[in-house]
């Protein structure tokens, strides 16, 4: 026997109406609304929502002998056996005889039950009999009789060695009615094979007026208990089968939608970190256009000066002289045989016509020019020189800035 | 409200879903992409921008000695015309030191330029190389202010040992 899980609520039956972990609800639909919308839930069965039944039948192999109580059950419930959920205990097996209780629920009343919970689509994911909690709470290896009240209705359940052996339920909750129907009940059990020898009995919390009859009545010590508490959980669910495909389906779908939301939440994180990105990126641009436009005097001032510098260099710059330039270009004569005729300058530009005994010397002195550092300044160009009559080689050179 | 619907309802809502998701998913992007790619632009501009001016910025101090120097030096025009007969007797002066003869001197009109005012003359001079080297080089001083805003060498048709040289020479005052 298993304790219920952590993670579901145990949804017991209690005096008039339901409860959970001892917090009573009038209705079935404020108990589930009472349960955390992530937890699971367990539904257990007041007595009289179910048909009880003590059968000895002729095997000790449980697949054996789950079949032959389907074909028993076929014969003695008042509806299709297809239409019902049932769960059967072993209470006892001699050579190859056992002794067992099956417990039948029928789909439609289970519907009826559990509508309050289809609606919120929490449907339970087991449901049980709360007679067979409140027996597997019992101590072992002991005939116990059980007394507790569920919806108005007294339960009278006889528990051997931890397994509900024989349960009914009667209405009233008062001494009398006890009184009245106790010897009938017990000897029906009796009839049923269910033993009554009791070795103690046990009677719920609520109904402690009851303890003196009961105690007087079968001289025996009687036991107050809490049903309020943990229970351990007993074999078997009454769940119909195509509830549980309706439970995973909605498990199913409560996944992908927790899916699509996580994928959701990342998505919009995504989109607001590239907003915030892009807020950032804006921010720093608007930061270094600030630092530009403080800077920018500073330039302009640097600018206009280095302009009128520029401007008044051909007058105050010794590398703009025309002396300067005529060295340049002297000291980068190949030869003393390259002659320069004419030499032309305004500001801006200047011009060399010259003679080379050979064309390769006119195009090395253009080449000289060009790689001068101190001539840097100046584009230097020149056309293919022209062969003269004495064989001598005609340039042009001319620079421009 | 979705288990309400049928298979194909699901089916539809699931596809318009999914359609009007990838439409809201493509403009987002493209906004984001448009606005990052012309950000990213912008500021990489402004931030080059920004380093090469914080580079000039080092030779402030340069550039403020020079104007304290130009402002300094570069002389004020008081009367265009007594400014160029200085300048041409300059000219004659330096010339007579090097040896360098002196032909055809025209004094111009003074031209007015935004920067300048510039008081020339034109000149023939007639010289050996190294005499007109040395001529040059004596004229062009910085804080002379002295242009050859033309120049024209060639040697001396009538006596090839010499240089025969035409010469703009411009003395740049400051503008008014």
């Amino acid at each position: 026997m298993k304790k219920t899980s952590a993670t579901a609520a145990l949804i017991t039956p209690d005096v008039d109406g339901w409860r959970i972990a001892g917090v009573k609800y009038p209705t079935l639909r404020e108990a589930v609304a009472g349960v955390p919308a992530k937890g699971k839930v367990h539904l257990a069965l007041p007595c009289q929502d179910v048909l009880l039944e003590r059968i000895k039948l002729p095997s000790t192999d449980r697949a054996e002998l789950s079949g032959m109580l389907q074909l028993q059950l076929e014969k003695t419930l008042p509806y299709p056996v297809e239409e019902v959920s049932t769960a059967f205990e072993v209470l006892g097996e001699v050579e190859n005889e056992s002794t067992l209780l099956s417990v039948a629920a029928h789909s439609g009343q289970l519907g009826e039950i559990c509508q309050p919970l289809r609606e919120q689509a929490r449907l339970p994911e087991k449901i049980t009999l709360f007679a067979m909690h409140v027996a597997a709470s019992c101590p072992a290896d002991e005939v116990v009789l059980v007394i507790y009240p569920e919806q108005g209705k007294l339960v009278t359940a006889i528990v051997e060695n931890r397994k509900l052996g024989w349960a009914q339920t009667f209405p009233g909750i008062d001494a009398e009615t006890l009184a009245a129907e106790l010897p009938q009940i017990l000897l029906g059990a009796e009839l049923e094979g269910a033993p009554t020898n009791f070795s103690s009995v046990r009677l719920a919390a609520d109904l402690e007026p009851l303890a003196a009859p009961l105690r007087e009545y079968l001289e025996l010590p009687v036991e107050l208990v809490s049903l309020d508490g943990p229970m351990p959980e007993p074999a078997g669910n009454l769940l119909p089968s195509a509830w549980e495909a309706d439970t995973r389906r909605q498990e199913r779908n409560e996944n992908l939608k927790q899916q699509l939301m996580v994928a959701a939440v990342v998505w919009l994180l995504l989109i607001a970190g590239a907003f915030v990105y892009l807020a950032w990126l804006k921010h720093q641009a608007q930061k270094t256009a600030g630092e530009l436009a403080a800077v920018r005097p500073l330039l302009d001032f640097i600018n206009s000066r280095e302009s009128r510098w520029n401007t008044l260099a051909p007058a105050v710059d010794p590398s703009r002289y025309t002396v300067e330039l005529l060295y340049q270009i002297s000291k980068s004569l190949p030869s003393e045989d390259v002659k320069i005729t004419e030499f032309d300058q305004q500001l801006a530009q200047w011009k060399i016509v010259g003679e080379a005994p050979t064309a390769a010397q006119a195009i090395e002195f253009v080449d000289k020019l060009k790689n001068t550092t101190e001539l840097g300044a100046w584009q230097v160009s020149a056309g293919p020189p022209q062969l003269l009559q004495n064989e001598h080689a005609q340039f042009n050179i001319f620079g421009k800035r | 409200m979705i288990a309400q619907l049928s298979s194909r309802e699901k089916t539809l809502v699931i596809g318009v879903g999914t359609v009007v998701f990838l439409f809201v998913n493509f403009f987002v992007i493209d906004y984001i992409r448009k606005n990052k790619t012309t950000l990213d632009l912008d500021l990489s501009r402004q931030t080059a921008q920004l380093r090469a001016i914080k580079a000039r910025s080092s030779e402030k101090e340069k550039w403020e000695q020079r104007e304290t120097w130009l402002t300094a030096k570069q002389p004020k025009l008081v009367n265009d015309d007594s400014a160029g007969v200085q300048l041409l007797e300059r000219v004659k002066e330096v010339a007579r030191k090097h040896d360098a003869t002196l032909e055809n001197p025209s004094i111009r009109v003074a031209a007015r330029r935004p920067d300048v005012t510039a008081i020339s003359v034109d000149v023939d001079v007639k010289s050996p190389w190294k005499g007109l080297i040395a001529f040059l080089n004596e004229l062009q001083q910085p804080d002379q202010f002295v242009v050859l805003e033309k120049t024209n060498l060639k040697i001396d048709t009538a006596d090839q040992t010499r240089m025969h040289g035409k010469f703009t020479i411009a003395k740049w005052y400051a503008a008014k």
